[in-house]
């Protein structure tokens, strides 16, 4: 080591110092301050990689991506247990980033090689010999920085995900280090890595940059690791920057704060670590993907399991099953002892909160009335569920011409990752459909982007710079068709980059006002919320049904959030849609003194009533659901403010003192036997009466043939659902409902065909079954009634098929527009 | 291995016979494709005798004669709903006898198709996959249209199942086909209902791919990538099939047509793939003159017994034609067809039209595909057998045959250097895309929900036809054997046998000229099912003449 090379990696770890000091000193600098902090994050992570390299005894001869991701898996692996044990506060987080950006300055003093100024020295020179590349590689980076520095300066958030839960789920864990919300929805569902990851970037001082995370360091990573990858494989230069682009310029399907761009990073990871052969490694970064997003957790496993499978029976082959398993159990034991080991404190953190550590298999706090599937399901309603999330797969919209490409695809390493990760992920994406029947595709794709773009990465990579002799092979046609496939993506993505960029300099903008004069909203906003809190006793147990919890002092309070109300609670469960009296008890029986609620005429988004009761007669079945659960909250929590003192009420914060009494608890039916009691009178109270009878119920499913309920106008047209008018949902031509009964039951619809437009006054045909039940030609004005009575002895059993067919509704020409000819105004199924 | 090959000879022997079996639902959609299959495939048998012929390239022979004998038993008014059944069960007879014959030549050819599974067992496994969506899924989309451009394809089937012939000049006047169509669709008699008819032509889909498969035989990974990239093409592409006009059927024969011609096939399976084409829709007429002109151009004798052959299939169909057109007053026909003049003019553009595109296609395609499909590309344009409103349609299963042709070319040719299969690829790509994003029935996405929404409706057929019993009410008022015209809305559920039915509610015939029409057919009776402004409410029974 030379003199110059000792001060240049002394000024490198300088270097990286001033980038924590930057990102420390100024907190509530969007910009400066969270991209100093975003460039810091990478040192440091590479910092805890080369401990967790040295622990490992792994030869150290990786890229700097690799010891970064790895460094992200063994600060998870560490990070979960003062998690586990309510001590992984912002001072613990800002420690273990102090150890990793030791680690970094050991690795940079006394590392021979693999140190930063010296690769920063060979990427200059390289630019310098080629010219023509070296341009479009600054072209490239300058690109990928200005989509980093964007996810800093970016700060809207999703209403109904990041402001009333996962920030304040950060929040909470850096003012008191758990992850404690039995209450919460979106806990039930988490081990808790991403939260620790996002807890990280805002240990800094500041909630605002909530994607510096998972758009910018995860981002940042992923393309990192495709570039190393790339080297390693030696992957031709073009391969690589089709790959790069189509990464950046994804469209986004990114809704909210959750695992994206961090399940893509340690998915890669785990790849290059099967890849080569690091075991240990592979087990660690195996449990950060787990702690990161449950419905990776399959994924995972499955890949592990088929890759170590094909190594076992590779050595099989050339010797026995026996010597095989005796040579190759070190690697079996390596894996699930360190993914055990390391997630085993986030199922610990996950038992204490939600009681559950493996959702939805054990069920947990979430509310034992509430099933997350559709009631029934038949085989053409998975088949159909299957087929479309198969060919609708944004943001990688060429999913179905990789299929292809991979089928055929041989891969003849010892493990086989690519396929593995292949069958893993083909299993893994058909188990989340079944998992989310309801959800569509777009959800899916959401959930599986992590392995889905991990897959189409490096079967890019695998197969750019490959000829037909190496270990993965492919027939040149099918690398035809891979690069035709990308190019296609990225012909796609055109339409959305000027929006795309003009929201991203728009924010950036933003960003630079906001550190020149700071945010004046969140300013106001917080004032008001800690008003709020001032009412409340310090130390006091507190319920918190609000828009922004994170502002929320959580060391004051004990503080418990309600982010879906109704859908996950602890003990006997929230008595929703059982009155004031009911929550009061339950909540004092909790130990709760005090509950703390937003208006719903002051709230932002998530508690304004009148937009959850248009959602609870127009929206698919699940989000009817929560409306109902949802308008439940907001009416107690309303009533209880008149029966109990409010020692708060101001700007629409409400907080009322719950050791008072607020009556007697009335006895109660079952819950779904109240909800669906509730949920009618609150229609009939409404006058949404007709509504309702157009919705998903206990009794009746709309299945295919309909179009969603909406809200018209007296002339039709479409009105927003706060607005009034009545409801209506389109019919096909054949229409099916599913309907069950224990007694004679009556059934009545009403609709109307546009007579104008069908050239015809059809025939409607109603069976149960496949028995005519009804039969009856519209009326002159086109409108329809369907009057029958159905039998007890015709609803034996559970569900029956009730179809509506028309004998036509539409030029035979013009097929397209059928919802838009005849319609369905309500739908009566009472008992006789 | 012997064994499972021997058990699996025996199922491809004895399943179509489970047709016979009394099973309803989806179960009975499957057998009953299946036995049609096999049905084509033993007629295809036939039209082969000796020459060596690859299963699906006879199947589509076996297509092409099922047209051949529905016309002469139309012709001979025979085609009734029995004959159709023996058409079916003969054809399963015929395949299960040759192959029971041929059972070690069969064992052996599955065993080394077995052995060399690594490449084909997927792209095989999707086509089954698809075909079985596909063709259940058709099946219970009962309520798509009854229509094809000529008429009431489901009345004119129930007429033909009670009467063995095709004798309603006005129900299917046929301007652009000669009955080739109904005469192969007819066969879902066998399911036991019509409404099932969508079946064939989504069966017929099932069978262009096997035949693709077939023909590239996908023995490396390149070859088993064409097969792939078709399949999707095909499922993928942005185009709404929700009418009974001829979409598969005529694309299966197309490429047979052309894969016949290029191997030297019998001149009998030439002349009665190109006769069965021509009976289909006349819009495919100028290809298969065409295919056959060129194929027959240095052997005039081979010529001969194409044009011959082709011939037996067609003059059957046309001597029905006429004979229905005879037994109606000369008036009728320039009512219910109006004339469209300027045939000039017509066959002008379509000369040019073909001008055009022939060289275009000579980029990509042989000279006999290109010639013969441009020549049928410039007669629809031209509009040669009929608008270009409804014979637009018909382009469809000729560029989807040239592209199934060209991908078959490129797999078995391997000219992987050249540009010409990154371009197809490319186009490939885009189709896929298209059919992802676009709108309506035409998006990729809706049309497999449709299909998989269908299949439910499959258990439930009596639901959509309860409309018989009104209408056998309506006709126990009319002597038996009386002409009777007909406007009502589902002229399958009306009972054909016992009088002479003439179809009047089709879409070539508007109501304006109903009028005149029937003062120049002076049926005893009419029978009208109510329209807005028209009758009033119900079926009513108004008798024309005494």
């Amino acid at each position: 080591m030379t003199g110059a090379d000792r001060a240049l990696r002394i000024a490198t770890v300088a270097l990286v110092l001033a980038l924590c000091f930057v990102g420390l000193a100024m907190p509530r600098s969007i910009l400066v301050g969270g991209c100093a902090w975003l460039a810091f994050l990478f040192p440091m992570f590479a910092g805890w990689g080369s401990l967790a390299i040295r622990a490992t005894r792994t030869e150290n001869v990786v890229d700097f991506a690799m010891r970064v991701v790895w460094g992200v898996a063994a600060f998870l692996a560490v990070a979960g247990i003062p998690l586990a044990l309510g001590l992984c506060n912002r001072t613990v987080l800002l420690g273990l980033a102090a150890i990793g950006t030791g680690g970094f300055a050991w690795h940079e003093l006394t590392a021979p090689e693999l140190v930063a100024w010296k690769a920063a020295r060979r990427a200059y020179y390289f630019v310098r010999t080629h010219p023509a590349i070296g341009g479009a590689v600054i072209v490239l980076v300058g690109l990928a920085l200005v989509h980093l520095v964007g996810a800093v300066a970016t700060l809207d958030r999703n209403p109904w995900d990041d402001d009333i839960a996962y920030t304040p789920l950060v929040k909470r864990l850096l003012d008191i280090g758990d992850l404690v919300e039995p209450f919460s929805f979106r806990r039930l569902g988490a081990y808790g890595g991403q939260t620790v990851l996002q807890g990280l970037g805002a240990a800094r001082g500041t909630l605002a940059s909530v994607h510096l995370i998972d758009r910018g360091f995860a981002q940042g990573l992923v393309l990192l690791l495709v570039v190393g990858y790339a080297r390693e494989r030696r992957a031709h230069g073009l391969w690589l920057a089709l790959v790069v682009l189509v990464l950046l310029l994804a469209p986004h399907t990114f809704i909210n704060t959750a695992s994206y761009w961090t399940g893509a990073a340690v998915f890669l990871g785990l790849y290059r670590s099967v890849v080569r052969d690091r075991w240990l490694l592979a087990g660690l970064v195996a449990a950060a993907a787990c702690t990161l997003r449950m419905n990776y957790l399959p994924v995972v496993a499955l890949f592990l399991v088929i890759a170590l499978g094909f190594r076992l029976r590779t050595a099989a082959r050339a010797s026995t099953w026996r010597d095989a398993w005796r040579t190759g159990k070190h690697a079996w034991i390596a894996v699930t002892a360190t993914a055990v080991v390391a997630t085993v404190p986030y199922a610990i953190a996950s038992l204490v909160a939600s009681h559950t550590f493996l959702f939805p298999a054990m069920s947990g706090t979430l509310n034992h009335s509430i099933a997350l599937s559709p009631a029934v399901m038949s085989w053409t309603d998975e088949l159909a569920g299957l087929a479309w999330s198969s060919i609708e797969t944004a943001p990688i919209v060429i999913v179905p011409l990789l299929f292809i490409v991979m089928v055929f695809v041989t891969d003849d390493r010892i493990a086989r990752p690519l396929l593995a990760l292949f069958i893993a992920s083909v299993v893994g994406f058909v188990m989340l459909v079944h998992s989310f029947p309801a959800a569509g595709p777009f959800h899916v794709w959401r959930y599986a982007f992590g392995f889905a773009a991990t897959l189409t990465v490096v079967m890019a990579i695998e197969l750019a710079g490959t000829d037909d002799g190496g270990e993965v092979r492919l027939p040149q046609l099918g690398r035809w068709l891979l690069l035709a496939a990308l190019v296609l993506q990225l012909l796609v993505t055109r339409g959305g980059l000027p929006k795309l960029y003009a929201e991203l300099f728009a924010d950036v903008g933003e960003a630079v006002a906001i550190d020149r004069v700071g945010d004046p909203n969140a300013t106001a906003e917080r004032a008001h919320y800690a008003t709020m809190q001032a009412a409340i006793p310090a130390g006091a147990r507190v319920l918190v049904m609000l828009d922004d919890p994170a502002f929320l002092d959580y060391q004051r309070n004990a503080i418990a959030n309600l982010d879906l109300p109704g859908f996950a609670s602890p003990g006997d469960q929230l008595p929703t849609f059982e009155g004031a009296a009911a929550w009061h008890a339950y909540l004092r029986a909790r130990g709760f003194s005090y509950v703390a609620f937003v208006r719903s005429d002051a709230s932002r988004y998530a508690f304004r009533r009148g937009f959850w009761l248009a959602r609870m007669v127009t929206d698919q079945e699940f989000f009817s659901i929560a409306s109902a659960y949802a308008i439940d909250a907001i009416d107690t929590l309303a009533e209880l403010a008149t029966r109990l003192p409010v020692i708060h009420d101001a700007d629409g914060l409400v907080v009322v003192d719950l050791r008072g009494d607020a009556g007697v608890v009335p006895a109660a039916a079952p819950e779904p036997a109240r909800r669906a009691t509730f949920i009618r009178a609150l229609a009939d109270r409404e006058r949404l009466h007709d509504a309702w009878t157009l919705t998903t119920r206990t009794d009746v499913r709309f299945e295919d043939g309909f179009g969603t309920a909406t809200f018209v106008d007296a002339k039709g047209e479409v009105v927003p659902g706060e607005a009034g008018g009545t409801t209506t949902r389109g019919l096909q031509r054949r229409a099916h409902v599913r309907v069950r009964g224990d007694r004679a039951m009556h059934l009545v619809a009403r609709g109307k065909v546009a007579l104008d437009r069908a050239f015809a006054r059809p025939r409607l045909d109603v069976s149960l079954d496949g028995d005519l039940v009804t039969s009856s030609r519209v009326a002159p004005d086109g409108s329809f009634v369907v009057d029958a009575v159905i039998p007890a002895d015709h609803l034996a059993g559970s569900w029956h098929d009730l179809y509506l067919v028309f004998s036509a509704i539409d030029s035979p020409e013009k097929n397209v527009h059928d919802l838009q000819v005849a319609r369905l105004d309500t739908l009566e199924w009472e008992p006789q | 291995m012997g064994t499972a090959v021997n058990g699996l000879t025996v199922a491809i022997i004895g399943a179509p016979w489970l047709a016979m079996l009394p099973v309803g639902g989806v179960l009975a959609i499957v057998v009953h494709a299946l036995a049609f299959v096999a049905a084509f495939h033993g007629w295809g048998l036939v039209v082969a005798q000796r020459a060596r012929v690859s299963a699906f390239l006879a199947i589509q022979w076996g297509i092409a004669a099922v047209i051949a004998i529905a016309g002469l038993a139309i012709a001979l008014h025979r085609y009734t709903e029995v004959v159709q059944i023996a058409v079916v069960f003969g054809g399963v007879a015929i395949h299960s006898a040759t192959l029971a014959i041929r059972f070690r030549a069969t064992s052996a050819t599955l065993t080394r198709l077995l052995a060399d599974a690594r490449w084909w067992l997927v792209p095989v496994g999707a086509i089954v996959v698809i075909g079985l969506l596909y063709v259940v899924g058709s099946a219970g989309d009962v309520t798509a249209r009854p229509f094809d451009d000529d008429g009431h394809v489901l009345g004119q089937l129930r007429g033909l199942a009670d009467t063995g012939a095709l004798a309603d000049p006005i129900g299917a006047p046929r301007i652009a086909q000669l009955g080739g169509q109904l005469g192969i669709l007819a066969i879902v008699s066998v399911v036991g209902d019509l409404h099932f008819a969508h079946m064939i032509d989504a069966l017929a889909c099932l069978l262009v791919l096997g035949l693709a498969c077939a023909r590239i035989e996908p023995r490396t990974g390149r070859r088993a990538i064409w097969i792939a990239v078709l399949i999707v093409v095909v499922i993928a592409m942005p185009i709404a099939i929700d009418d009974l006009a001829p979409t598969w059927l005529a694309v299966g024969l197309i490429v047979a047509l052309f894969v016949s011609i290029a191997d030297g096939a019998p001149a009998r399976a030439v002349g009665l793939v190109a006769g069965a084409l021509i009976a289909l829709r006349l819009e495919f007429a100028p290809l298969a003159v065409v295919a056959i002109a060129l194929a027959g151009r240095h052997d005039r004798k081979r010529a001969l017994a194409i044009v011959a052959t082709a011939a037996l299939v067609v003059v059957p169909f046309a001597i029905a034609r006429a004979m229905a057109w005879a037994s109606v007053a000369d008036g009728v026909r320039h009512l219910a067809v109006p004339s469209r003049g300027g045939l000039v003019a017509h066959v002008a553009i379509a000369l040019g039209v073909t001008a055009i595109a022939t060289p275009i296609l000579l980029v990509v395609v042989r000279g006999t595909v290109a010639l013969a499909s441009a020549a049928s590309l410039g007669a629809i344009v031209g509009g040669v057998f009929g608008p270009l409103a409804f014979g637009g349609r018909l382009a469809w299963p000729i560029a989807i045959a040239v592209f199934v042709v060209l991908v078959i070319d490129l797999a078995r040719q391997g000219r992987t250097r050249s540009i010409v299969p990154f371009v197809v690829l490319i186009v490939a790509c885009s189709i896929v895309q298209a059919g992802q994003t676009a709108t309506g029935r035409m998006r990729w996405t809706r049309r497999e929900l449709d299909l998989a929404g269908a299949a439910g409706y499959i258990g439930a057929t009596h639901a959509w036809s309860p409309a018989s019993a009104m209408y056998a009410a309506a006709f126990a008022a009319i002597p038996e054997g009386a002409t009777v015209a007909l406007w009502v809305r589902q002229p399958e559920a009306v009972d054909h046998a016992h009088h002479r039915i003439l179809d009047l509610r089709t879409p070539r015939v508007p109501r304006a000229r109903l009028a005149a029409l029937l003062d120049a057919l002076h049926p005893a009776y009419f029978v009208v099912e109510d329209e807005p402004g028209f009758a009033s409410p119900g079926v009513q029974v108004i008798q024309v003449s005494p």
